[in-house]
């Protein structure tokens, strides 16, 4: 059986949900191809982080873009994402890191119109009273916040669907190839047709470009998350350090999610993650550290997503450098989330346009070639 | 943990029941070294619990001779995390710890099937098992009047245990219906040969018999109520609705085995079809498809408190045949006698599983019913997400957060999976995740090694 469509987007991560979405919201046939099922890796297990979290200097202008995304996205997709304007909170624990943090500020200000306020020593004790007395400044942007994983790439996989989209979970892309202006994409469940693909294939996207012609290396990456019990509420907004790894946050129900890059162990055969108990000991001994309340709290689940990260730690979105009718949204390097939204919207735009929204012209696939 | 303990032993049981106890006693007689961990502050699992104290009390003796075998012993002690490796994290009075034994033996027991019913979060509602600990603990039965309902010999044997106590429960609530005669017929040879099993329920039925407990039978439409506690039990039985006034509702519907740690090793797991219950693939000895890992007892298959010495003992026999102190015709001579009475009880057990099987109903509440008590999801929630895209019990999960709260999933993941599956998606079990039971984080950040290279960032003025 041949199913054929105008875009068909490879992966069912929040990008390509979100990709999906946006196309067939602007009348086209979408169909989306997803291996496992749809949210299955990095968008639906990562930490719920929606913040400009590295704050590298070319990804900035469309972290601003892509922070005002979330807020109206339940009314857009009519469903809940769990989305909440938390703030975010990057802490200095000494004066060296407090002088870096001013420079950073000053930097990210130049760069984009992300608000971010300075705060000292009271000010962030008065922000985070639980938070240990030693952080003496902090970098806060009130427009940064928190939303639930698996609910937000459901949200944009059910609107794409009301608007039209198809969706085939269990489906293996096997091989890509073009006949004229078609390109024929062969799966497990049989032969798709679309004159344009999009590749959001997260941390197996550098396979997918090879398929045409433009490798990228990727490393995968297992990212470790830890969840304590539901508890009273101990903080109001997501927490990270200057110079060591560490993101906290504590959602409405109460629990409390540790993480912030630590890595566990990966099998990529059969695409599972694990822990690795002393790099996790390390992370919950940082979180400690910050908040020593923590100590008695219950650890209930820890797992590891597989994220991909690209050789220079930015994302790859935008055209393809060889095919016309390609776009590549993959290699988020952790920072995918929050970006999600507003690449789907940027990715669709220009696949209907043909121009590329200059906030991505730093993170093209070129610049690999 | 203090630093004299082995941290590489021949052996580690976990759970300290009748099967765990006599593994370690059968292995620590053939030479191996031992060591066994189990929550609880003393031996003898589900059980035998409170018989260390006891001397005359079954299990008294095999709790005696544990203690004297020579095994190491850690109680109120969790496992919480098992690796491919062999590698095991446990926690405990001291911290947590992590030990890399030649070969494990799980002995994790059985937990109670829930009977999710409207108003069975009230306070005053729980399992017939936990009730029977109360008994056996802290030596006063529940508070009355007490009703029982459900299937299952536990609820016979709690009639008879309360009204020998002077304190019996106001009706026993039988939710199986008038077929269940119909096993019998199709089991009488196995009746006939008689066994351990048989006599154990022909002298529950005596005793049943002669205890001044009400029963009804072909219960349906059961109902706890009651505004901020329980104070009702309705229900419907020949036809006709009734309520009993109750304070305490003891509910049951049959155990199924505690297998977290081994689906957290991926060991495969299959639908035991007669008990409608997902238990560990293993070969006759216990032993799981990895190679170091075997199960015992009814955290391999239900098969009670007769069966379990059995398993313990062939689980035993075939790590030191494993680990090179017996060979292949020992092991095999020692298990031959243990294999032909297991066999007899798994006949038997057949029986028992049909005969005391609680009815399709049970397993798949009223929409209403609340069946994730931790974030309070409904049963009508998640047939409604169910029916949706995309599949799957980890998937809906991840959508509902039923699983999710503090309890994981084991109290409510096998009603997900039959409300999931009336919604029709194929039986399938959600995935485990470490810890296996919360574990105190300050516990588990004792076990940070070495700075992970990533954990630096780097911090200059630009």
């Amino acid at each position: 059986m041949t199913l054929s469509s105008d875009v068909l987007v490879i992966g069912g991560g929040i990008h390509g949900c979100a990709t999906a979405f946006h196309l067939a919201r602007k009348g086209l046939a979408v169909r989306l191809i997803e291996r496992d099922v749809t949210g299955r890796h990095a968008s639906g297990v990562n930490a719920g982080s929606v913040h400009h979290i590295a704050r590298l200097k070319p990804e900035l202008p469309l972290a601003e873009l892509a922070l005002a995304e979330w807020p109206a996205l339940s009314a857009l997709l009519d469903a809940d994402t769990g989305y909440r304007r938390t703030g975010h909170l990057k802490l200095a624990e000494n004066g060296e890191e407090a002088e870096h943090l001013r420079h950073l500020l000053a930097e990210t200000t130049a760069a984009c119109a992300i608000r971010e306020d300075y705060l000292d020593r009271a000010a962030v004790a008065a922000l985070e009273p639980n938070l240990s007395r030693h952080c003496r400044a902090g970098i806060y942007a009130p427009d940064c916040g928190i939303a639930n994983p698996a609910l937000s790439v459901t949200a944009f996989r059910r609107a794409a669907e009301a608007a039209g989209a198809t969706f085939h979970d269990a489906t293996e892309l096997l091989g890509l190839s073009r006949n004229g202006s078609l390109w024929r994409i062969e799966t497990n469940a049989g032969v798709f047709h679309a004159p344009r693909i999009v590749n959001c294939a997260g941390a197996w996207g550098g396979q997918v470009a090879a398929m045409i012609g433009e490798p990228v290396t990727l490393t995968p990456l297992p990212l470790t998350m830890t969840i304590l019990a539901p508890t009273r509420p101990i903080m109001s907004t997501v927490i990270a350090t200057a110079s060591r790894l560490i993101s906290i946050k504590q959602f409405p129900n109460g629990t409390i999610a540790i993480g912030g890059g630590y890595r566990g162990s990966l099998d990529m055969e059969t695409r599972r993650a694990q822990p690795e108990i002393s790099s996790l000991a390390y992370n919950l001994k940082v979180a400690m550290s910050l908040y020593p309340k923590f100590s008695d709290l219950s650890v209930v689940r820890t797992w590891a997503g597989i994220e991909g990260r690209s050789p220079d730690g930015l994302p790859i979105i935008g055209p393809s450098r060889l095919h016309e009718g390609v776009w590549h949204a993959f290699a988020h390097s952790t920072h995918g989330f929050y970006l999600g939204p507003v690449t789907g919207r940027l990715v669709a735009e220009g696949i209907v346009t043909g121009e590329r929204n200059s906030a991505l012209a730093p993170l093209g696939i070129e610049r690999f070639s | 943990m203090t630093a004299e303990i082995d941290t590489a032993p021949d052996l580690l049981v976990v759970g300290a029941g009748p099967a765990g106890l006599t593994a370690a006693i059968e292995a620590s007689r053939l030479g191996l070294s031992v060591v066994l961990a189990d929550e609880k502050p003393y031996p003898g699992g589900q059980i035998f619990a409170g018989a260390h104290r006891d001397p005359a009390r079954d299990g008294h003796a095999l709790i005696r001779d544990f203690l004297a075998c020579g095994a190491r012993y850690l109680p109120r002690t969790t496992v919480w995390d098992i690796r491919t490796d062999r590698t095991l994290f446990l926690s405990g009075p001291s911290g947590a710890s992590r030990l890399t034994p030649r070969h494990i033996i799980l002995a994790t027991g059985a937990v109670e099937k829930p009977v999710p019913l409207p108003g069975w979060t009230l306070p005053g509602v729980m399992t017939a098992g936990g009730g029977q600990l109360l008994l056996k603990t802290a030596g006063r039965p529940p508070k009355a009047p007490v009703v029982l309902a459900g299937a299952g010999p536990l609820l016979q044997l709690l009639a008879v245990q309360l009204a020998e106590a002077g304190t019996p429960a106001a009706a026993l609530l039988d939710i199986r219906d008038r077929r269940r005669y119909l096993p019998v017929l199709r089991h009488l040879p196995v009746l006939a040969a008689g066994g351990p099993l048989v006599k154990q329920g022909m002298s529950l039925m005596l005793r049943t018999a002669l205890a001044p407990t009400p029963v009804h039978h072909g219960v349906t439409r059961l109902c706890a109520e009651g505004d901020n506690r329980l104070e009702a039990v309705s229900f419907t039985s020949g036809g006709r609705q009734q309520r009993i006034a109750a304070a305490t509702l003891l509910l049951h519907a049959g155990i199924r085995p505690e297998n977290r740690l081994a689906r957290l090793l991926r060991v495969e797991q299959t639908k035991d079809l007669a008990s409608d219950h997902w238990r560990s693939v293993t070969d006759r000895f216990g032993r799981s498809g990895h190679p170091a890992v075997s199960l015992a007892g009814d955290g391999r298959a239900i098969l009670g408190a007769l069966a379990a010495p059995l398993t313990g003992r062939l689980a035993a026999l075939d790590v030191a045949f494993r680990l090179e102190r017996l060979s292949e015709g020992e092991r095999d001579a020692a298990a031959r006698p243990l294999l032909r009475r297991l066999a007899a009880i798994e006949r038997q057990q057949a029986f028992a599983s049909e005969f005391y099987r609680p009815p399709a109903w049970a397993a798949a509440p009223a929409d209403r019913t609340l069946v994730c008590r931790c974030e309070e999801i409904t049963a009508g929630r998640i047939r409604e997400e169910a029916a949706l895209a995309p599949a799957g019990l980890d998937a809906l999960k991840s959508r509902l957060r039923c699983g999710m709260g503090r309890c994981q999933g084991r109290y409510c993941e096998t009603v997900v999976e039959a409300c999931a599956r009336a919604a029709g998606q194929t039986p399938s079990q959600m995935s485990v995740r470490a810890p296996v039971k919360p574990v105190p984080l300050g516990d588990i950040a004792k076990l940070a090694g070495t700075t992970p290279t990533e954990s630096r960032i780097p911090v200059q003025p630009r």
